[in-house]
């Protein structure tokens, strides 16, 4: 859209104010039979369509309607016939455009009528036309990219290949060049049948519904995989808790999915909520734990998950676990770290042929701006944030689990209460 | 749950979803009632005879109405129709407010991708075409904004004038609270998606006035009420910023500037939010 017209007083078309035309807040009404509208053009060389958006003054009688010819001089732009909102197109041609800055249009509208006649208001106005918005825009036409076909792409896995493909699918210089779509693993009958390349999360599914999937690639297409990565140190505390079950219709598979042993051992306790989390705490503190022994056995397997497959992750997880927050849950990648999953498929093959860093980057950044993720996010514990020196925690800090918000004490209370939530 | 029978139905826009959410995550009525919602902005006339027939309303115990302004549309009355006889009905209004988001109007780009930012923003879209830097563009937005700034005490005037012509055709009664309370305590994401603590007050006077529920158990439900919604956030997966000029106009104690606002899978600044609408961005889920 090259330009946008806001009609009514808190809009920008500043030529409704003259005969023809009564303006309120939000719209400007057509009135009489007869109204002038002046619109900014660009000034330079090239055609445009010109949208309204526009309702008709009519009862609620079926045959009602209003009929609006759009004229520039002598040209005829348009002839509608209205009968309820809807969006009216003009092309504008090259010798109404070219090299000019303003366009003045006649509207005629011979259908105008008092709303005193057919409702129970005072209003004598002749109304025949409101005029919400509108807007040019380039005429298509001739556009470079006519005819490529775009190159059609697989993101295969489970939620976070689909957060890829979601992102990758957004970015504009991507636009027209890929399509990349999500595959569910579990159903491996949506893969295209014209995909040219397949990322393959070995971490979604079993075994069995990858091979499916890749069986179901057509012959030649690239397959590369990833691993969405794991971490168990910075949640040292998991454990089983009796009470977590299914409740039918409510959670699934329980009301805190994730086991907290520590605040499990205190369940049942009836006491006022600052000794509860203090005994939480102080039983946390004494629970013997090799933090630095859970890392380096997550480093460990990070590494060897990138010997067997195409994303390397285990360096960047390693020099930024501490100072950035790369998991929202146990499972599930946080922001920076599905940042770079897309990074790093963009820019091997075949992606990095098609589209160049330098088109992307910025792209991206303006997509993942603000941007937090899932609404799964499990409080990290406050003696594992001080003993990695994690940048990014506070004690303040508040986790999104579906559509509720704790922080990590209210999340530990709440867990040892087995406090109900919905979602 | 297999065995209920009962049901509390409510008819009412996407806010009758939150009130049936509740309702279904409460401990004490597992096993008593199951809550069920007729949206009255999304239901089509298939539906009626599809998925809201007689029979599904058959075992309503208490019927839950958001009531609306003009003549009754026929889908009310097709629900009105489905109401089993002798059902007791407890009619309440919806929430709205319009004066906190001054420039909600038209948006051109909306025709054709009306559900990218659904909320338009008047003074926004007429800088849809402007190629400036952030900075220069938020300036002229602020400024834009400033200068059309309408009279904010009379849209609240009339959304006050709103909220108590509603309340006159409800037995339940919000619009005292929600002008008490709309200035401590944020209610609304949008014109008409509420948080957390307007489903809370709704769902409480609710369950008060439903006769079918014995006072005891209708206290058990509301104190459950306060536990389910304590933490949540209610409608906020789209969360319009409020300007900061309106906030210091209608004296929005909550209100901080720096806040950040949950649109789908995002949280923005208001100014964030702005340059984003401006550029009609694409964004995450």
């Amino acid at each position: 859209m090259d330009a946008a017209f806001i009609f009514g007083n808190l809009g920008n078309v500043t030529s409704t104010t003259g005969p023809g035309w009564s303006t309120e807040d939000a719209f400007a009404w057509a009135i009489g039979t007869e109204s002038s509208l002046t619109l900014p053009l660009p000034g330079d060389g090239r055609s445009y369509t010109l949208v309204f958006d526009i309702h008709p003054a009519v009862s609620r009688a079926p045959a009602d309607r209003q009929r609006l010819t759009i004229m520039a001089g002598d040209t005829t732009l348009c002839t509608y016939t209205l009968t309820g909102r809807t969006s009216v197109t003009a092309d504008l041609p090259l010798e109404l455009t070219r090299g000019r800055t303003k366009l003045t249009l006649r509207l005629l509208h011979p259908d105008a009528r008092r709303p005193s006649d057919h409702l129970p208001v005072d209003d004598t106005r002749m109304l025949a036309l409101c005029f919400h918005s509108g807007s040019v825009t380039r005429s298509s036409g001739g556009g470079g990219d006519a005819g490529a076909e775009a190159v059609t792409g697989v993101i295969a896995g489970s939620r976070v290949a689909r957060r890829i493909a979601e992102a990758i699918g957004k970015l504009r210089s991507v636009k027209g060049l890929l399509d990349v779509r999500f595959v569910d693993v579990a159903r491996a009958d949506a893969v295209p049948r014209g995909a040219s390349f397949c990322w393959l999360d070995t971490a979604a599914g079993s075994p069995g519904e990858r091979d499916r999937v890749v069986g179901r690639l057509p012959q030649g297409c690239a397959v590369a995989t990833f691993r969405t990565p794991s971490v168990q140190a910075l949640w040292p505390f998991l454990g089983p808790d009796p009470r977590a079950v299914p409740e039918a219709g409510r959670h699934w598979p329980a009301r805190y999915p994730f086991g907290d042993r520590i605040a499990a051992g205190l369940a049942g306790m009836n006491m006022p909520d600052d000794v509860v989390y203090l005994m939480y705490e102080m039983a946390a503190g004494q629970e013997a734990l090799d933090l630095d022994a859970l890392l380096q056995a997550d480093i460990q397997r990070w590494r060897q998950e990138d010997g067997r497959t195409d994303m390397k992750l285990a360096g960047f997880l390693g020099r930024n676990i501490r100072s950035r927050r790369l998991f929202a849950s146990p499972a599930l990648p946080a922001p920076d770290l599905l940042r770079e999953m897309i990074e790093q498929i963009l820019l091997l093959p075949p992606i990095e042929a098609l589209v160049s860093p330098d088109d992307w980057t910025g792209e991206l950044d303006a997509l993942l701006d603000g941007y937090c993720g899932w609404s799964e996010e499990l409080p990290v514990h406050k003696r594992v944030a001080e003993h990695f020196g994690l940048a990014w925690w506070s004690a303040e800090l508040r986790y999104r689990w579906a559509n509720n918000l704790r922080t990590y004490r209210e999340h530990t209370l709440d867990y040892v209460r087995w406090a109900p939530w919905r979602e | 749950m297999a065995g209920v029978t009962r049901s509390v139905l409510i008819y009412a826009n996407c806010q009758g979803e939150e009130l049936q959410r509740t309702g279904h995550y409460m401990p004490s009525m597992a096993g008593r009632v199951v809550f069920k919602w007729i949206p009255l902005h999304l239901v089509t006339p298939d539906d009626w005879e599809t998925k809201y027939t007689a029979e599904y309303a058959a075992d309503a115990v208490a019927v839950w109405e958001q009531v609306e302004g003009g003549a009754v549309s026929a889908n009310r009355a097709a629900f009105h129709a489905r109401i089993p006889a002798g059902c007791p009905v407890v009619k309440f209004p919806p929430f709205t407010a319009t004066c906190l988001w001054p420039f909600a109007g038209n948006d051109p780009r909306m025709a054709n991708d009306p559900m990218r930012y659904p909320w338009p923003d008047s003074i926004a879209a007429a800088l849809a075409g402007e190629d400036l830097s952030d900075d220069a563009l938020f300036d002229l937005y602020m400024r834009a904004t400033a200068e059309r700034m309408p009279d904010l005490n009379r849209r609240l005037r009339m959304d006050v004038a709103r909220w108590k012509a509603s309340d006159a055709a409800a037995d339940v009664q919000v619009a005292d609270w929600v002008e008490r309370t709309f200035r401590s305590t944020r209610l609304f994401y949008t014109s008409g998606h509420i948080t957390a603590a307007a489903v809370a007050h709704l769902m409480k006077q609710l369950l008060a006035r439903t006769a079918w529920l014995a006072p005891s158990l209708a206290r058990s439900a509301a104190a459950e009420t306060d536990v389910l919604l304590h933490r949540h956030t209610g409608q906020d997966f789209e969360s319009v910023p409020i300007h900061p000029l309106v906030a210091e106009r209608l004296g929005l104690r909550y209100y901080d500037p720096e806040a950040t606002y949950r649109w789908h899978g995002h949280q923005w600044t208001f100014r964030q939010y702005i340059l984003r609408y401006i550029r009609w961005a694409d964004y995450l889920e």
